[in-house]
């Protein structure tokens, strides 16, 4: 029975995959709209294989020094239950990787990014889920409560995308030489909302499979999870009407997902009004962490760093202040930070050597060029609306014109 | 202060000291040894321009009259002398038979751009072409007359250029249009000016896609 359930989480995280996919396209424009499809499809299949071959190993593999785990490498002969679960945590590892997708998009090469989603797969995500979620984990052993991963997937996520934005700088125009901010909207609102729905179905089986075990828990977990969703969305509408600014699509998605990524690490140990207390105040953290982002001239597509960075950071602190049973306990909280801090260190440092290599050696950043011709036929060769957007630049017709550059 | 508009001030503040046959020659001078210099850098160029002794006893006057020229509103300037009348189609017509399909596209094409902004990013868009030209080594000549022509000083191009030469400098005008009006209007109007180049160099052999 935990088996059936672990593995129908699985699918559902799976689903996730698709949500992120269209949420980022859709904020994305039209010429790089199957550049970031392509990106979100194949990091899930690249970063399934190396996870299955390294990274599992190093986050639950057998951990004596509690720092990196020693075997279960390319697991081959597992039981049904080390199946399921693998299963279950590479969906959690693909998740990790994806979030990146979405904050570097428009200007980054394909082959680079999918190099940058390996080291984060089989690398980066498992070094600190080996901290934090093996149980012999250093972390875990401090009594770290990051149930599902607000710091685990999402920060480690946010953290790489942090510092794949500082390597790879704004896009073109993005930021104008005399400090203008330049607008970018995305070219689907209809995908964005569609994304988000999608994400927020995902995130029941994200948290509700962390219990990895089909009990009578589960609905009190999927309560807190969507309850904290809905007080993101509020938290980020009402944000946006206290700063008389426009309520926009991507506010209240985004808020949502704030709201969602918070309750990530305290979904299982929280009563449900500190769960909406949570989500609102993810929500609200997500929207002042755009602007903060933006502000300083970082250049992040769908607000990433903001919704799985920040509100991750927040969620993960309220994991400890409202600990059901051991409410405000400085000692947890304490724990909680150190957490956050370790993660952010390890997790930031790795991400900007691993894109700063890229940069330097195979090149991270698509010339001035091919942002020109848009991401969909510089690194694909196609265009995402061949019948549609005909007042475009490029059109498919043109493909087999263009030079290679 | 772009390019045109400094042009323009150079103009009007010699106007008054030179003839006809001397001013246009004097902003050539200035365009191509003094317009990436400081202010004070004028004074020489003052000086080069003091050709006949009559004009030497004026110096002083001139480079005070180039200097306050400069702090001139747009509407007092004299028109740019490079100013360039009509449509794209102009620069397809007064292209030199000497000039390939492909450099006569492009310039179809570039005109078409700067025609579908304001004057002052015009001017941003020639400069930072002129950087760009500066940065290339290649035959003096070819070099001038690239240059005069992305100056708007010149209505002819009569030479013939790469395809990568071409290709950069229409990237590179559309990188400015990204920094001054955002990536989205860039795209627009590089969409426009796209369809015009198409219509205005129908008779060309070179598609304008190839410049892209």
């Amino acid at each position: 029975m935990d088996s059936v359930w672990v593995a129908i989480s699985g699918a559902l995280v799976f689903m996730m995959q698709a949500g992120f996919a269209m949420l980022e396209s859709g904020m994305a424009r039209a010429k790089n709209a199957v550049n970031v499809m392509m990106k979100n499809y194949m990091d899930l299949a690249v970063g399934a294989l190396l996870f299955w071959l390294v990274g599992y190993g190093l986050m639950f593999g057998g951990n004596p020094s509690g720092w990196i785990g020693t075997d279960h490498f390319a697991l081959a002969y597992g039981d049904d239950w080390s199946a399921s679960m693998l299963f279950f945590q590479l969906m959690f590892a693909a998740t990790a990787a994806t979030i990146v997708s979405g904050a570097m998009a428009e200007r980054t090469r394909f082959v680079a990014y999918l190099l940058g989603a390996c080291g984060i797969m089989a690398l980066i995500y498992p070094v600190f889920g080996s901290w934090a979620w093996n149980e012999h984990g250093w972390l875990r052993q401090m009594g770290f409560i990051d149930f599902a991963g607000s710091t685990v997937v999402h920060s480690v996520g946010a953290w790489c995308a942090l510092a794949g934005i500082m390597v790879l700088g704004p896009r073109l125009g993005r930021f104008g030489s005399k400090g203008e901010v330049h607008m970018i909207p995305g070219h689907n609102l209809s995908l964005v909302a569609m994304g988000g729905f999608l994400l927020w179905f995902g995130w029941f089986g994200f948290n509700g499979g962390s219990t990895l075990a089909a009990g009578a828990e589960i609905g009190p977990i999927l309560l807190n999870t969507h309850m904290a969703g809905a007080a993101g969305a509020v938290g980020a509408l009402l944000t946006a009407l206290a700063m008389r600014q426009p309520v926009l699509m991507a506010y209240v998605v985004n808020g949502s997902l704030g709201g969602l990524v918070a309750i990530t690490a305290g979904c299982a140990s929280m009563d449900v009004p500190y769960a909406v207390l949570t989500g609102f105040v993810g929500g609200i953290v997500t929207m002042f962490g755009v602007w903060a982002l933006e502000k300083l001239r970082l250049d992040d597509v769908v607000g990433a760093v903001a919704v799985h960075g920040f509100s991750g950071v927040w969620g993960t602190i309220a994991a400890g202040l409202f600990l059901k049973g051991n409410m405000f306990d400085l000692n947890q909280v304490i724990v909680q930070l150190i957490g956050v801090a370790v993660a952010f260190v390890w997790v930031f440092l790795s991400a900007l050597l691993m894109y700063g290599l890229l940069s330097r050696t195979i090149g991270l950043r698509v010339s001035t060029m091919h942002e020109q011709r848009g991401l969909d036929i510089t690194e694909h060769g196609e265009v995402g609306y061949p019948e549609f957007n005909r007042d475009a630049a490029y059109q498919r017709e043109h493909v087999q014109q263009l030079n290679r550059l | 202060m772009d390019i045109v508009l400094r042009r323009r001030a150079i103009l009007t503040g010699l106007r008054p000291f030179l003839s006809d046959e001397e001013l246009l020659p004097a902003v050539a001078l200035w365009e191509r040894e003094y317009a990436g210099q400081p202010v004070f850098a004028l004074s020489g160029f003052i000086a080069k321009c003091c050709t006949r002794p009559a004009l030497k006893a004026q110096r002083g006057q001139m480079l005070r009259a180039v200097i306050g020229a400069m702090e001139l509103p747009e509407r007092q300037l004299l028109p740019d002398p490079g100013a360039r009348e009509g449509d794209a189609a102009t620069a397809q017509r007064t292209t030199s038979l000497s000039a390939d399909d492909k450099t006569s596209m492009f310039a179809v094409l570039l005109q078409a751009m700067l025609l579908l902004i304001e004057p002052a990013l015009q001017g941003a868009v020639r400069n930072r072409l002129l950087q760009q030209l500066d940065k290339q080594k290649f035959e003096g000549v070819r070099q001038q007359v690239l240059q005069e022509w992305l100056a708007g000083h010149n209505a002819t191009l009569t030479h013939s250029y790469s395809l990568d030469l071409l290709r950069s400098f229409i990237n590179q005008a559309y990188v400015a249009m990204c920094e001054a009006l955002g990536p989205v209007k860039a795209d627009q109007l590089l969409a426009q000016a796209i369809r015009q180049a198409e219509i205005q160099g129908h008779h060309l052999s070179f598609r304008v896609h190839d410049l892209l």
